[in-house]
């Protein structure tokens, strides 16, 4: 008889769980008990145990993919043996089978707002028929205590009314938090929560690297069939500040701290669902037309969504560059476990002073986050000066 | 060894080994595919210490179980379908589905009631052979717990109790060698669990708890003794879980234990070494052992069938049969 094996529910909380490799290809014998799939779950990595013997006949579900508990992941069965269709089994295995009671309780629990209140509050709301949800708590946080209550019943008496019933909200849409944005959700919070992060901003004067990049950008393009972006040049300094600044370079690891030998420079993206940070590898070894051709051929996959795990993986360093987007400056969140992130915002016009003289230059901000475990402001100063001296004076490249 | 039990005895002895490990193996299925809410801690492995202690005992005689309990709910007679169905938290269960998986409790087969915390099992086990002891029957109670338990303070009064007052107790400890993940060496002072019994001056033998004869035998000593007026017997069966803790435990307990040791108690499974005794002793034929096995599954499938048909508790139930 055809087994159908489904994403197990391996603990008492486990939602849904990620398959992260297959250990039998389709096709293959496997017997029961013998060690079948990889699965991630929030806390455990499992090799899941084979439930039948048989030939694994079909995968339903390729590595990568998350699915809730329950779902069907693969068919195994016999050789020749007539398999279940996919959407019958489907209906054959309840996904989820709630009393209607219980089914109701969730939809309460969505749609309604927990309210903070405290238990002798709720009695005596009970008790007296008070509708909490209207009431503002003058408790800690909100909270809605005893007096907040007795106020209300006093006002119910007095007032011969019940306080009034603001018009029904509209319906809010609901997005859940899934692929993309559910992983930059969870990274993002652990970084922010795990890591002190500090912030160093300096104004630079954009004028020599505009300059730079009016002159280069032809035989860039004549190479590499790109067109050259302020971007590419930054990936290039930062890569040779990084090499300067090996201390920036670095990430925490337990009681350590790990200088990388490499310098991989990623270049934040913004998609449709959500960032994406593809990496420029050994970018201190490359020339400007390399950095402009690796950023442009990531830049296109990431949008087409064709980037590998090495694409966007083992990067040291993070580059956001929100000029395009018409910001002056930004304080990024560290891209865990990379020790800093430097922020970019527009260039723009401003008045300058210099020599006593007011002058009209290129301006723009730069913007570092740092882990505070890691470095301090002086060593982050250091070397974010150091990115200011090449901006302006982008020929120290070549020294 | 065997030959002083009988052949039927035998038989049942088997069959309710192989009926534990089917109901936990099913159980863990259902845990897997949600239809079981709660967590289950399975005793697979650890079966001839539960039927080995139980097979001794009479209806009347009263158990007192831990949190990793149906092989001893099942070896004290317990009914599969309400035991299934009190799994599923159905109201044909035997806390009427208000139990669950750690709490199953059947009053008229002496069964007094699993426990979810470590050695709170003791005092109750102890306090049952007060009762019997006022009413002057000639009932023995039987405790399980784990090796963790016996490092409780619950462990060391309701033993001091038992042994001043003489009461017709048998404390099995069922030691699997861990404490979820603590190794008992690492967490027990004495060299043997069953060390702890001179300290109350009463019997106390550690055995091989995947030999079930063994364990029968020395229950049915300890029985004996306690009917007899004699005292308590504390019995240290080391046995292993080969399932890990609960549902959950990646790798049925490989982030603890070694890949080998797994191994090597594996191949002392209790259920292999006890079919292969029969066999060799002309007890059982191989076709017999597979009518039984598909007998076995049948029932459990049974069971299943009757759980998931059966209706839920109702709400306005829910604060009705509650201990005060």
């Amino acid at each position: 008889m055809a087994t159908t094996v489904i994403m197990p529910k391996l603990g008492l909380t486990m939602k849904e769980g990620t398959i992260e490799k297959w250990l039998k290809q389709e096709g293959d014998r496997v017997e029961k008990g013998e060690p079948l799939v990889e699965i991630i779950t929030e806390k455990l990595n499992f090799q899941y145990e084979s439930p039948a013997s048989g030939i694994l006949r079909k995968i339903l579900h390729h590595e990568g993919k998350v699915v809730p508990v329950t779902t069907p992941i693969a068919i195994i069965a016999e050789e020749g043996e007539a398999l279940p269709e996919f959407e019958a089994i489907k209906s054959e295995v309840p996904i989820e089978a709630p009393m209607p009671a219980a089914a109701v309780r969730k939809e309460m629990k969505e749609h309604r707002e927990r309210i903070f209140a405290s238990p002798v509050a709720r009695k005596i709301a009970q008790e007296k028929g008070i509708d909490l949800s209207l009431l503002k708590g003058s408790g800690p946080g909100g909270r809605i205590i005893q007096t907040d209550v007795i106020s209300a019943v006093e006002r119910v008496q007095t007032e011969g009314a019940r306080p009034s019933v603001p018009a029904q909200k509209p319906a809010d849409k609901l997005i859940p938090l899934k692929g993309i944005r559910k992983i930059i959700a969870r990274r993002m919070t652990e970084s922010f929560r795990d890591t002190p992060h500090f912030y160093l901003s300096v104004e630079v004067d954009m004028s020599a690297v505009q300059d730079l990049k009016e002159r280069v950008k032809d035989e860039v393009e004549k190479r590499a069939k790109v067109r050259l972006t302020l971007t590419d040049i930054l990936v290039k300094v930062v890569a040779s500040a990084l090499k300067e600044h090996p201390i920036i370079n670095s990430r925490i690891e337990g009681d350590q701290i790990r200088l990388l030998e490499e310098i991989n420079v990623g270049v934040a993206i913004a998609l449709d669902d959500g960032l994406i940070v593809p990496v420029v590898h050994r970018a201190d070894q490359k020339s400007l037309t390399e950095i402009a051709s690796v950023i442009r051929n990531l830049t296109r996959r990431a949008r087409r969504g064709k980037l590998t795990l090495e694409d966007v993986g083992g990067g040291t360093f993070t580059l956001s560059n929100m000029g395009m987007l018409g910001i002056d400056k930004i304080n990024p969140i560290i891209n865990p476990p990379e020790c800093s992130i430097l922020g970019v915002g527009r260039t723009v016009e401003k008045p300058v002073v210099q020599g006593g003289e007011i002058k009209i230059k290129p301006m723009a901000w730069f913007s570092l986050s740092s882990d505070h475990r890691i470095v301090d402001g002086a060593a982050a100063g250091l070397f974010l000066n150091h990115i200011h001296k090449i901006i302006e004076n982008p020929d120290l490249l070549l020294v | 060894m065997t030959s002083r039990i009988d052949n039927k005895r035998c038989l049942k002895m088997y069959e309710q080994m192989l009926t534990i490990r089917r109901f936990e193996e099913k159980a863990i299925e259902l845990f897997e595919h949600n239809l079981i809410r709660g967590n289950i801690h399975p005793c697979i492995g650890q079966e001839a210490v539960s039927v080995g202690a139980c097979t001794p005992l009479r209806r009347d005689d009263f158990m007192v179980n831990t949190h990793r309990g149906h092989g001893n709910c099942i070896a004290k007679g317990a009914d599969l379908k309400r035991m299934m169905a009190e799994l599923f938290g159905k109201s044909t269960g035997y806390c009427k589905g208000k139990g669950g998986s750690m709490h199953i409790a059947d009053f008229e087969g002496g069964n007094l009631g699993a426990n979810g915390i470590v050695g709170g099992g003791l005092p109750i086990a102890a306090g049952a052979g007060v009762g019997i002891q006022n009413r002057g029957t000639d009932q023995v109670a039987v405790c399980f717990f784990g090796d963790g338990a016996t490092n409780q303070g619950t462990f060391h009064e309701s033993l001091n109790l038992a042994a001043l007052w003489k009461l017709p107790v048998i404390f099995v400890c069922e030691n699997n060698l861990y404490g979820l993940s603590t190794p008992v060496r690492e967490a027990v002072s004495a060299d043997h669990i069953s060390d702890r019994a001179m300290a109350y001056g009463i019997p106390g033998m550690s055995i091989d708890g995947n030999d079930i004869i063994a364990v029968h035998t020395k229950m049915v000593e300890a029985v004996e003794r306690a009917r007899a007026g004699e005292g308590p017997t504390l019995l240290d069966c080391i046995t292993y879980r080969f399932f890990g803790h609960f549902t959950g435990d990646p790798g049925k307990g490989i982030t603890y234990r070694s890949k080998e040791e797994m191994g090597q108690w594996l191949e002392r499974c209790p259920i292999k070494r006890f079919r292969e005794r029969l066999i060799k002793e002309k007890r059982i034929t191989e076709k017999m052992a597979k009518t039984m096995e598909a007998n076995v599954t049948a029932s459990i499938e049974e069971a299943v069938q009757f759980a998931k048909e059966s209706p839920l508790p109702l709400p306005e139930e829910a604060l009705q049969d509650l201990f005060h």
